[in-house]
Parts: C-alpha cells; sequence; structure tokens
C-alpha cells in the first residue's frame, strides 16, 4: 500500500495589491483577480527539526532551515462561478543575503564576476496552483461560505524550481546559484504541499502558507508479511503517534538514522 | 494513393496593436534547472506603451475599437533552452486609454543563435550597447481577455506578435512587437 507524508519546509507570508483597481473582472467562467506579491518573508518551518527525530533522523548540519524573504510573486485567481477559488501563482523567495541580478548593477565589473551571488545566497521560485471552495453552493441550512476578506483556507499543489546544477564552464553565478541549493536538492523533485490562508479584501491581499513536501512510501501491509518477518512501521500518522512509536518526545534528544 | 485536401485553407492576419516593452533590471535569476536557464523578467510599468501605428481609432471594422493604452504589470519567467532558444513565458494586463483592463498570457520563440546557450550560462554574453543593441526575432503567440465589451472581440482570436528583443550589455531590455489577429 502506498502511504504518504507530510515533511514541513517553511512558512511564508506575503502582502500584495491588486492591479488594476476599479476594472471589470468578469471573465468566462468566474471573476480574475490579478494579484502582486510585494512584500513578505519565508521562515523555517517550526517542527522541522521535530519532525526528523520522529522519523529517527537528525536535521543535516548542512542543510540549515530555509530562512528569507519573497523577492516577488504573482498570483492569478479567477473566483469561479461554481463557488471555487483558482489559484495560479509564483513566488521568489530569496535568503538574506540574495541580492537579485542587475539591482546592483551600476558595478558592472562585480556583476561580469559574479560576486553579486554571494557565499550563502539561494534563489528559487515556489509555484503553485490548484482550487479551493470559497463558497458552498446550495446548503440546505442557508449558511455562506466563507468571507474572502477574513480568509479562506486553502491547500494547494506546490513545485519548488531551483538551479542545483551547473556545468564548470558556467559563470560563477551560475554556479553559485547550482551550489547554493545543492543541500535541498530533493525539494525540486518531490511533490510538494502549500496550506494555508487567502485574505483578499478586493484591494490587499494577504497569503500566509505552510509548505510541505509530500513523501510518498510504499509499505507492505501486516498480512503480505512472511510470518517471521519484522512488522514494517505503519506510515501517514501524525507526530503524536511517532512520537508514541519511536518513544521521542518533542524537542528531546535526537536519534541517529 | 491518397485522396487529400489539395487547395490550402483561407487565412490572413489582422494588424490589431504594437506594444514598446521596457524590461527593468530587477532580474531574478534563478540559475541553470532540467528545462533550461530560468531567469525571471518584470516589465516597467508606465514606460510600456501599446499603441496603433497608423493611429486607427478601429481595428478592421466599425466597433472593434483600436488598443491603446499601458501595460500596468507584466512578467516573463521564461526559459533559454540548451538548444539555443529562449522560451518566453508572459502574463500581463494593459489598462488601455479608454478605462478597460485586458489580460494577456503567452509563450513565444527566440532564436538565441548557436552558442547562446552557452553565452547567456557562461557569462559570456554582455553584448550590445544602448546606442546599439543587439537584436533578436521574437515570435509570440498572445491570447488576451476582457471584461469590457469594448475590445471583447479581441477575445475571439488568437494572435500571433512579430517582435524583436534588444540585448543591452548582456541583459534583455527592451521588447517591440506587432500584434496580429489571426483569421
Amino acid at each position: 500500500m502506498t502511504t504518504a507524508e507530510l515533511c514541513p519546509l517553511f512558512e511564508i507570508n506575503c502582502t500584495g495589491h491588486l492591479i488594476g483597481v476599479g476594472s471589470d473582472r468578469a471573465v468566462p467562467g468566474g471573476e480574475r483577480f490579478h494579484i502582486e506579491y510585494t512584500a513578505g518573508e519565508f521562515e523555517p518551518a517550526e517542527d522541522l527539526e521535530r519532525y526528523f527525530e520522529s522519523i529517527g533522523q537528525v536535521l543535516p548540519k548542512e542543510r540549515v532551515p530555509l530562512k528569507g524573504e519573497v523577492l516577488s510573486g504573482s498570483d492569478w485567481v479567477l473566483r469561479r462561478s461554481d463557488g471555487a477559488l483558482v489559484f495560479d501563482g509564483r513566488l521568489t523567495l530569496g535568503t538574506p543575503q540574495s541580492t537579485v541580478v542587475g539591482r546592483d548593477v551600476a558595478d558592472r565589473t562585480q556583476f561580469e564576476e559574479g560576486r553579486h551571488v554571494q557565499a550563502r545566497q539561494i534563489v528559487f521560485n515556489a509555484v503553485f496552483s490548484g482550487v479551493a471552495p470559497w463558497r458552498r453552493m446550495r446548503l440546505a441550512d442557508g449558511a455562506r461560505g466563507p468571507d474572502l476578506a477574513k480568509g479562506v483556507a486553502v491547500a494547494l499543489p506546490l513545485r519548488i524550481e531551483a538551479s542545483t546544477f551547473a556545468e564548470n564552464w558556467a559563470s560563477p553565478r551560475f554556479r553559485n546559484l547550482a551550489q547554493n541549493f545543492r543541500p535541498y536538492a530533493d525539494l525540486v523533485t518531490v511533490q510538494c504541499l502549500a496550506f494555508g490562508l487567502f485574505k483578499f479584501d478586493g484591494t490587499q491581499a494577504k497569503l500566509t502558507l505552510r509548505a510541505c513536501a509530500v513523501q510518498a512510501r510504499e509499505e507492505v501491509l501486516k498480512s503480505e508479511q512472511a510470518p517471521n518477518e519484522a512488522p514494517s512501521s505503519p506510515a501517514g500518522t501524525s507526530f503524536a503517534e511517532k512520537e508514541e512509536r519511536t518513544g521521542v518526545k518533542g524537542k528531546g534528544k535526537k536519534q541517529t538514522a | 494513393m491518397s485522396d487529400h485536401r489539395r487547395y490550402f485553407l483561407d487565412h490572413a492576419l489582422l494588424y490589431v496593436f504594437s506594444i514598446d516593452i521596457e524590461l527593468g533590471l530587477d532580474i531574478e535569476e534563478i540559475g541553470v534547472v532540467p528545462e533550461g536557464a530560468r531567469v525571471n523578467l518584470h516589465c516597467v510599468p508606465g514606460s510600456t506603451r501599446a499603441y496603433n501605428i497608423i493611429r486607427e481609432r478601429t481595428a478592421a471594422a466599425p466597433g472593434y475599437s483600436a488598443v491603446t493604452g499601458t501595460i500596468v504589470w507584466g512578467e516573463d519567467v521564461g526559459v533559454v533552452r540548451e538548444d539555443d532558444v529562449a522560451v518566453p513565458a508572459v502574463r500581463a494586463c494593459i489598462r488601455t486609454d479608454d478605462g478597460a483592463l485586458i489580460e494577456t498570457t503567452y509563450r513565444g520563440n527566440l532564436s538565441l543563435g548557436m552558442g547562446g546557450f552557452r553565452a547567456i550560462v557562461a557569462g559570456a554574453d554582455a553584448v550590445g550597447t544602448p546606442d546599439s543593441p543587439v537584436e533578436f526575432h521574437l515570435i509570440s503567440t498572445p491570447a488576451y481577455c476582457t471584461a469590457d465589451p469594448r475590445y471583447q472581440w479581441l477575445a475571439e482570436y488568437q494572435c500571433v506578435g512579430f517582435g524583436r528583443s534588444f540585448e543591452i550589455d548582456g541583459l534583455f531590455r527592451r521588447v517591440t512587437y506587432d500584434i496580429y489577429a489571426m483569421t
């Protein structure tokens, strides 16, 4: 049986605004809201270390939890006439040391030598798209769905786009980009999920997302095991259940793999 | 013996508008990904203009308002592929002079010539000057969508853009297009 487990990565908080305020938004199928995200930050998920502990591993030293700012972003949200919100967004995230190429481009020498990408800089795209219920249709008790201004809970597929490899003939800036993200290389090859809250009052938008990597595992069912074979560990269970099973509590003593 | 059709289907290009796009210096280089070198470009709002070259007030027929205005927001999250072809992936919003908001999304094809990918990734592409930018031919296939009834006709067509992209100091700084509706 295949099961899935969520590995918390980081939490994104960003704010943005509507593009072209005052315009009619109707498009075939609903209303489109063009949102530009201009500010925000992302922080490591609080329980990342705890997660590694729960699976009996230690957070790798070279894998410093990702933390930084939202450099830019956009989302074209379709408020569908059937009561769904369809998201189609992208955020560019960078660690604090990151310098967006071109912003400091006055020093051309520095630019050419790629020194603007310093030793610890990471820049990557978080691409999300998907659908979330916004308004329940035809409820028997007449209850209304959530108010967009108060926030709508969303769970969206998320994909990380980053450079993890560059040829040795590549410029220092491209080699640095690849080298810096290499400890997180697995993130570009796994499906991620982002869940959180989307608030939109008509002009200002706020997006809070918790990004998790989805790890699918093939588990052997007890009934499929040979009589003398050790039972496999169940997956897709909560942290509390894992703690009980592994004997590791919260941020207690780390276990090695 | 094949009995396939022996004549071409009718087709025509209808000039819609032209557009000059200034790209900002806030370029975000993501780096080399499996698809190629990924770079995010943003257009400079306000200095990007949509206009009708022959100053017509209608396009093709009465009731088809000509498009003039500015791009209020636009981004290109394209890639430069290893086969020396750059593939823009653009979405943008045009605010017309009469207040309509038109959204557009498109991809395109820009041939960099042999060695173009390697030059960009190796950082050996610092070519072009403000007075003499390096010019690339660019074809795009925009589609438009708007709620404004005056420009609804635009949504009925698949358009094609014949353009030029200008590189200055190794950075794509300017793009200009003539947009035609394919009928």
